[in-house]
């Protein structure tokens, strides 16, 4: 536990990167997401 | 674990409690975000219904022994299903023509037509689905135990078919998708996923994507006819397996042809393979020439001539599914001229046209009923019939050259619907559709196979067949239906809907009897 609570004062590089690139695919995976409509058209026609 | 302040940590421990503090990470934002009740939607957007895998038809929590049927996972689309109780349940399935059924009217009709024990209506068609997405979701549904499965769709083939190219040339293959689709069950991207998709409705009608570089209506360019029936390959045998997985499943089965405009010009024409390049410029020259003898009244939005494309309408050049303001804004014009006279329908079509006022129109809906008008009323002049004999003989010879190039057929329709000649306009048309290489209407093809599978299970008490095509073309002078009954290529408007339900009440009113006998 004490080597882990050092590691997380001593090397932010090491868990924030991961964390940044987990957040940074999230969005960029959310934006290729939306980028295909639900469906062919734009309307529904009723 | 040493406590020695000093000692460097390994990389691997560095690496161990990096992905540690990740996981950590991850669980505490998925744990925030249930507690704050965010990011519940859209669990299951990225395959779009092609996932064998995904849930579609899930329990509804809030009502033990309901169902949610989550088409899209957004909760805005979900059809929630009740527990069973002493109705009928009777699940609709189709594309966009079963979703714009009005439900209420449909069950208000068979109610009044066998009133105990009455009918629920489950109508879970989806705009855009074709035969794959429709068996994938009945396998589904069939866990909601309808008594009867009406299945009715067969505009959608390559609607769908270019939308599961589009989304593979975007995401490579089917198991990316599946594990986007295992992937959106993360509330941390379930939540900008719906923020982002707001935020895109609330700008208006999104730019349509491309595949591969490529506008999405030329996906299908280059198809030859022999290609295309690799589509309603798939169309029969999906079909087939619907009916007999229902059918497996103790459900009734309602089937039904679709009817389409067939005014409504092709959407991909190519000629026939194995023509020369000189063979190629005649066909080109011919149909040139022919053109320029149709004269502009008669084509205008109909007919793609350079410089002035063929005008393809949908519900929101009628005046449906536009932004209040909006149609306002088009109520207040003035100066309008009256909706121009159209051809007369008999029996339960003899009300039509079916259209909203012309006030309520598009500038591009009242340019094409204009063209459509006169078209209707086919009065020519001398020379304009002498100028479409014309045109019509060199359709003919382009005809001779390529027999089913898509466009050809069309416009030779057209002319000899104009001269008079009803059936083989009947016929040229017809063959149109039929010949269009990724057609969004139903034709004879489609019609041809639902008609096979209906012969097929003849002495089958637990199926029924109704042929809307053959019921509609007989109300419609010259077997030809048209914008008097249809807003676009496949679409009825709105007020002729509830006539195609009513054809569809006596057979089910057949099919309810035999369920209840059953009880």
């Amino acid at each position: 536990m004490g080597e882990y609570l050092r590691f997380l004062r001593m090397h932010p590089v090491w868990w924030l990167a991961p964390i940044a690139l987990y957040l940074g695919t999230l969005l960029w995976l959310a934006t290729q997401l939306v980028r295909t409509p639900e469906n062919p058209f734009a309307y529904t026609p009723y | 674990m040493s406590g020695d302040p000093d000692r460097p940590i390994s990389l691997p421990r560095r690496a161990a409690y990096a992905l540690l503090t990740l996981v950590l990470f991850a669980a505490l934002l998925e744990g925030a975000l249930a507690l704050l009740g965010l990011g519940a939607e859209n669990r299951l957007m990225a395959s779009r219904g092609f996932a064998h895998g995904a849930r579609y038809v899930v329990p509804d929590d809030e009502r033990p022994g309901g169902w949610r049927v989550q088409i899209t996972g957004s909760a805005q689309d979900a059809v929630v299903v009740p527990p069973r109780d002493g109705r009928v349940r009777v699940l609709l399935l189709g594309g966009s023509n079963v979703a714009g059924w009005p439900t209420n009217v449909f069950r208000g009709l068979l109610d009044a037509a066998l009133p105990e024990p009455g009918f629920e209506l489950i109508n879970v068609g989806r705009a855009g689905y074709g035969s794959e997405r429709m068996r994938i979701l009945l396998e589904q549904c069939l866990e909601l135990r309808p008594d009867i499965v009406v299945i009715h769709e067969g505009h959608n083939e390559f609607v769908e078919r270019g939308f599961a190219w589009e989304l593979l040339g975007q995401w490579r293959s089917p198991a990316v998708l599946d594990a986007l689709d295992a992937a959106m069950r993360l509330r941390a991207l379930a939540l900008p996923v719906e923020r982002l998709r707001a935020r895109r409705e609330a700008a208006g009608p999104p730019t349509l994507p491309s595949l591969a570089g490529q506008p999405r209506d030329r996906i299908f360019e280059g198809l030859t006819f022999d290609q295309t029936q690799v589509f309603y390959r798939a169309y029969r045998e999906n079909f087939a397996a619907m009916i007999d997985d229902a059918r497996a499943a103790g459900a009734r089965v309602q089937l039904s042809t679709v009817v389409s405009n067939p005014f409504v010009a092709p959407e991909v024409s190519t000629p026939a393979p194995g023509l020369s390049e000189t063979e190629l410029r005649e066909l080109t020259a011919l149909r040139s020439r022919a053109l320029d003898l149709i004269p502009a009244r008669f084509r205008h939005g109909l007919v793609a001539t350079p410089g002035d494309p063929v005008i393809r309408l949908d519900a929101r050049d009628w005046g449906h599914v536009i932004p209040q303001e909006q149609l306002q804004a088009r109520l207040a014009r003035t100066g309008l001229a009256p909706a121009p006279p159209f051809r007369v329908l008999e029996g339960e079509l003899a009300s039509a046209p079916y259209w909203n006022p012309p006030a309520a129109w598009s500038p591009r809906a009242a340019e094409l009923m204009a063209t459509v008008s006169q078209v209707c009323a086919r009065e020519l002049s001398e020379a304009e019939a002498a100028d479409l004999r014309a045109a019509a003989t060199s359709y003919d010879q382009a005809l001779a050259l390529s027999a089913d190039h898509p466009d050809t057929l069309f416009e030779a329709g057209l002319c000899h619907y104009l001269l008079g000649d009803d059936a083989r306009a009947e016929e040229l048309l017809r063959a149109a559709m039929n010949a269009d290489r990724a057609p969004t209407k139903g034709n004879d093809l489609v019609n041809g196979i639902l008609r096979e599978l209906a012969a097929e299970r003849t002495g089958d008490a637990g199926f029924d067949f109704v042929d809307l095509d053959q019921l509609f073309r007989a109300r419609s002078p010259h077997g030809l239906l048209g914008y008097e009954v249809m807003l676009d290529h496949c679409h009825l408007h709105l007020l002729a809907r509830p006539i195609l339900l009513a054809d569809l009440v006596p057979s089910l009113v057949e099919l309810a009897r035999g369920v209840i006998a059953e009880r």
